[in-house]
């Protein structure tokens, strides 16, 4: 069922007081389709008490004003006539019409032009107002809860009543709604003046005349038969041209059938002049405005409802694990004791020591042959395949020194890493492993190949980090990195033992 | 293997050396940061794990990530050994899986072939620093006697390419044809997009619903940056319009005090609606405030390195002379009125300009002042607002580094983002001093509507790819 417009402005009113007031939290059930998950969101709100008097009461006390309006215009109209008709006991029609209908027929022929003619929308100042008040009246009403005013934050209610009225009188539909307001008091007025003149020509007897100092007479029997014209369409008794001479000021005594006849066209004004095309107006408003909010969309391209749609329906579902780890081959991180010498002892980079790489990338192997001048005796074979871990063995077995194993800092060793290494390193007193890191990897992955050179029972000292030397030493984040001398310290520190 | 009547969902198994990203890219394509774990040590994924990618609701892809291969070197001479007994290769990887003795050697290189053989596609996943190493060549020999259509997706792509072209042709000879760069990190949606399109290459039969699915993926993203741009454009015009009037001059401080308090929330609040538009976390982000310090923007953010990094220029800035708290100027008000009632708002905006104008003489006569944001403050907010949209419209839901949302750092793991630094901030200003000097009336739209269409269309320009 698609939702009715006026779910969908509580809806609205939601989604302000959640954007407003962190806290406001609401646990939805899934739903089938959206607008369903939306309308069930408001269930869940109004569950909560205090969300639901700020959901339900902007709508309430609008209608609450909009009676109090109208009772009172009931009041004024019934008033007006009664005071124009009080102590008289001869009336003028037209001064009654003109007490009764004048400023109405100027208001409506205003609203008609105003509507119709002008037909860019009027920007009215209305909503704000509104908007203004109802600020005013809760801030008048809430004076003691000054929290609210430090932080600046409207009170939840205030946010509410907001989103009611402004969409209630956004355009296009607010205009229509303004409509049916104004139409609807003035209609109270009218129906209370026409049932006080109906008690009050019941009650009492009057005479009625007419009589003008510029007008001529005929104008006035002219006008008073173009007003009762379509009255006559339905039959509604009317003062006959006789009728209205008779009835001239000073004329005559009047007969009971001259005061009804003028009785029943003050009241045919009423009705066809007053009353009637109010309520055709009212009743026009009142189907554009709710045609007007039945069109009134959410957005549901907006941020909030995005997300929501998202919450009613994910894109994607959470991981389930499939195939459980079997636990056979864990494989054991050792725990590592922070070592704060590392550096490569000038000893190695004197003697011709045996310098292999580990599958190195291209870039490591560039940065290896920067190094290899200065820090590092040059790099003999890089271990990529069968045939060259077949070539790296023999080159072992038939060098019988120093061992230098070169590897990228930005591969972590793997098992396949792991058993060549194993199978490679047969002295560990003399066997060294340089980690060079083109690729300026985090310290952790360091950390990795320090724990690798653990696991192969090397001293820590003898696992480093070359960082090349136009590149910042990586951000040193725990002892053992920091602890690490940069390649300039190095140097030093080589020369001096040389 | 399913070739007739489309099967949903299809199955798709990541696959790929140990530490290449398997496990992040799930995670960016899910956009769930928590699925898994990534870390930088070999072997972090130690079982096969499955989620789903739902198209309206029902699932339409399940994506497995395995436990990377780690020796294919030994891998490779276990199943040549097998494979003098069989036919073909799906043959060999069965009676390797069959074969419980390989468990204790192979535990999870058992798990990922198990997965290869059930799978309607494979993505392999490439560290691009790499060169193509032998074991590669074993594992990529291992993939296709699986008979399955592979996809090889190159990761760690921000680098070099040093490599990428290298892997190409080993691809190619394999015939694994249907290639996609993809970065994990540094999130890009044209390149989900193309993995997508490989998706419905090799999936024929299902060309169709790949074709829906792509579409509405694609709608579905240009909503949601929209829908972000828009709630940033309403948060800056939202704090445009904050002010507060000071009776007293006595106590300025504590109301600027309060009115920066307000900026600050308002930009927490923003932060956070678009983290959870977005799926991220609050751990995604390490969020700085916009320091206060004795009731002052602190000077250190306005300090012309952090300035410069934000792209404010501090000379301009400065000439406009405005600490926080001038008031405003009576002259912006009387012009903005006739600026109003040239832009076509006459009734509405004039009306609220005039009751404006009105206030601000009155308030002038009673020696009142009020209090907004100046335009360098402005301009920060517009630059936070720039970079954080930047940052994570093109952020994976794999990326471990924290954006870093202060003015100070400049080690953002975004290199996309220096992109603040040489923007003109002059449109976006001028609007947002307009609002400022208007305050846009509830009710009023088409002013409104019109102002922040303007916003909206220069962040667009400005976070084009
Ligand atoms: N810079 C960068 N880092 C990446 C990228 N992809 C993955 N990483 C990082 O690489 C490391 C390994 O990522 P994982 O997703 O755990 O890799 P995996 O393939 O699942 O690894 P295993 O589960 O151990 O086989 C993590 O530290 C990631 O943050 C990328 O595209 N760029
Ligand atoms: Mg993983």
């Amino acid at each position: 069922m698609p939702l009715q417009y006026h779910d969908k402005i509580v809806i609205e009113q939601l989604r302000s007081l959640e954007q407003t007031h962190q806290a406001i939290t609401i646990r939805a059930q899934p739903s089938s389709n959206f607008d369903d998950y939306l309308l069930q969101r408001v269930e869940q709100a109004k569950l909560q008490p205090s969300l639901k008097a700020w959901l339900e009461t902007p709508s309430r006390h609008f209608h609450f004003a909009l009676m109090i309006f109208c009772f009172v215009a009931f009041a004024v109209g019934a008033f007006a006539i009664i005071s124009a008709l009080s102590g008289q006991a001869t009336l003028n029609v037209f001064w009654v019409l003109i007490v009764l209908l004048g400023f109405h027929v100027v208001s409506f022929i205003l609203w008609l032009v105003l509507s119709f003619l002008l037909r860019a929308p009027l920007k009215s100042p209305i909503p704000s107002l509104l908007i203004q008040s109802v600020n005013w009246l809760v801030k008048k009403t809430s004076k003691n809860s000054t929290s609210e005013k430090s932080t600046g934050e409207q009170p939840p209610y205030v946010t509410s009543a907001k989103a009611w009225f402004t969409h209630h009188f956004a355009m296009p539909q607010g205009r229509w709604l303004m409509g049916v307001i104004v139409h609807g008091v003035w209609l109270s007025y009218l129906v209370g003046g026409t049932l006080a003149l109906i008690l009050s020509l019941m009650t009492r007897q009057f005479d009625f005349v007419w009589g003008s100092t510029l007008l001529s007479n005929n104008a006035f029997e002219q006008l008073t038969q173009v007003l009762s014209a379509p009255m006559a369409l339905v039959n509604w008794p009317t003062p006959s041209l006789e009728l209205i001479a008779l009835s001239q000021q000073g004329a005559h005594d009047m007969t009971a059938d001259t005061r009804a006849a003028w009785g029943y066209f003050l009241l045919g004004c009423l009705m066809f002049y007053g009353v009637i095309p109010r309520l055709l107006a009212w009743a026009s408003c009142r189907l554009m405005c709710a045609y007007r909010l039945r069109q009134f969309d959410l957005k549901y391209s907006d941020a909030y409802y995005l997300t929501l749609q998202h919450a009613w329906q994910p894109s994607s579902s959470i991981g389930r694990i499939v195939d459980p780890d079997s636990e056979l081959s864990k494989s054991v991180h050792a725990q590592i004791a922070p070592h704060s010498q590392q550096k490569l002892p000038a000893a190695v980079l004197s003697s011709d020591a045996l310098v292999i790489g580990i599958e190195l990338s291209a870039l490591t192997l560039k940065e290896a042959q920067q190094f290899s001048d200065q820090y590092l005796p040059t790099c003999s074979m890089n271990v990529v395949d069968k045939e060259t871990t077949l070539a790296a063995h023999t080159l072992i077995e038939q060098h019988q020194q120093t061992l230098v194993l070169m590897v990228n800092a930005h591969k972590p060793p793997d098992r396949g890493i792991r058993r060549l290494l194993t199978e490679f390193i047969k002295r560990q007193n003399d066997t060294w492993i340089v980690c060079l890191n083109p690729y300026q990897a985090a310290p952790e992955a360091f950390l990795l190949w320090q724990q690798e050179a653990l696991r192969l029972k090397l001293e820590p000292k003898q696992c480093l980090l070359l960082n090349s030397a136009q590149n910042q030493p990586p951000p040193q984040t725990n002892q053992q990195i920091s602890d690490q001398k940069t390649l300039d310290q190095q140097t030093l520190d080589q020369e001096e033992q040389s | 293997m399913k070739t007739s009547a489309p099967d949903l969902p299809v199955l798709l198994t990541i696959v790929g050396h140990t530490n290449t990203g398997k496990t992040s890219l799930v995670r960016t394509l899910l956009r769930n940061s928590s699925f898994g774990e990534v870390d930088n040590r070999a072997g972090t994924t130690r079982h096969v794990e499955a989620a789903q990618i739902l198209f309206n609701g029902t699932p339409f892809i399940e994506l497995r990530d395995t436990p990377g291969l780690e020796d294919s070197v030994a891998l490779i001479d276990r199943l040549n050994i097998l494979s003098k007994q069989q036919t073909t290769g799906r043959d060999t990887l069965q009676a390797f899986v069959k074969d419980k003795g390989n468990l204790q050697d192979f535990d999870q290189e058992t798990k990922v072939i198990q997965q290869l053989l059930i799978s309607d596609v494979l993505l392999y996943v490439i560290d691009c620093r790499e060169s193509v190493l032998e074991k590669y060549v074993f594992e990529l020999q291992c993939l296709s006697m699986a008979a399955r259509p592979v996809i090889p997706v190159l990761n760690f792509i921000e680098n070099d390419s040093q490599h990428k072209n290298e892997w190409r042709k080993t691809l190619a000879d394999f015939n694994f044809h249907a290639i996609v760069e993809f970065d994990t990190v540094a999130f890009n949606f044209a390149a989900e997009k193309r993995l997508y399109r490989k998706f419905q290459t090799v999936l024929e039969p299902y060309y169709s619903e790949f074709e829906a699915f792509i579409d509405q993926r694609d709608g579905e993203w240009q909503t949601l940056k929209q829908a972000c741009i828009q709630s940033s454009c309403e948060f800056l015009l939202k704090v445009c319009q904050l002010q507060t009037l000071v009776k007293d001059s006595s106590v300025t401080a504590s109301a600027m005090n309060d009115l920066q308090q307000r900026v600050r929330n308002y930009e927490k609040d923003h932060l956070q609606a678009i983290l959870k538009l977005l799926q991220f976390t609050a751990d995604d982000i390490d969020y700085v405030n916009i320091p206060i310090k004795d009731g002052r923007w602190t000077l250190d953010l306005f300090a012309p390195e952090a300035l410069k990094k934000f792209g404010v220029d501090t000379a301009s800035a400065a000439a406009t002379g405005a600490a926080i708290g001038a008031g405003l100027d009576l002259m912006m008000a009387g012009m903005s009125l006739g600026a109003a009632t040239a832009t076509g708002a006459i009734l509405g905006s004039s009306w609220s300009a005039g009751k404006r104008f009105g206030k601000q003489i009155l308030a002038k006569y009673r020696g009142h002042v009020t209090i907004g944001l100046d335009t360098q403050t402005i301009n920060l907010l517009v630059a936070r607002q720039v970079f954080l949209l930047d940052a994570l419209l093109h952020r994976g839901h794999a990326a471990q580094a924290k954006l870093l949302m202060n003015a100070e750092t400049d080690k953002q793991p975004h290199k996309r983002t220096d992109k603040a630094s040489k923007l003109d901030y002059t449109i976006p200003l001028k609007v947002l001093k307009k609002v400022q000097n208007l305050a846009i009336p509830a009710g009023d739209e088409a002013f409104e509507t019109e102002i922040k269409q303007v916003l909206i269309d220069w962040f667009q320009d400005t976070l084009t790819d």
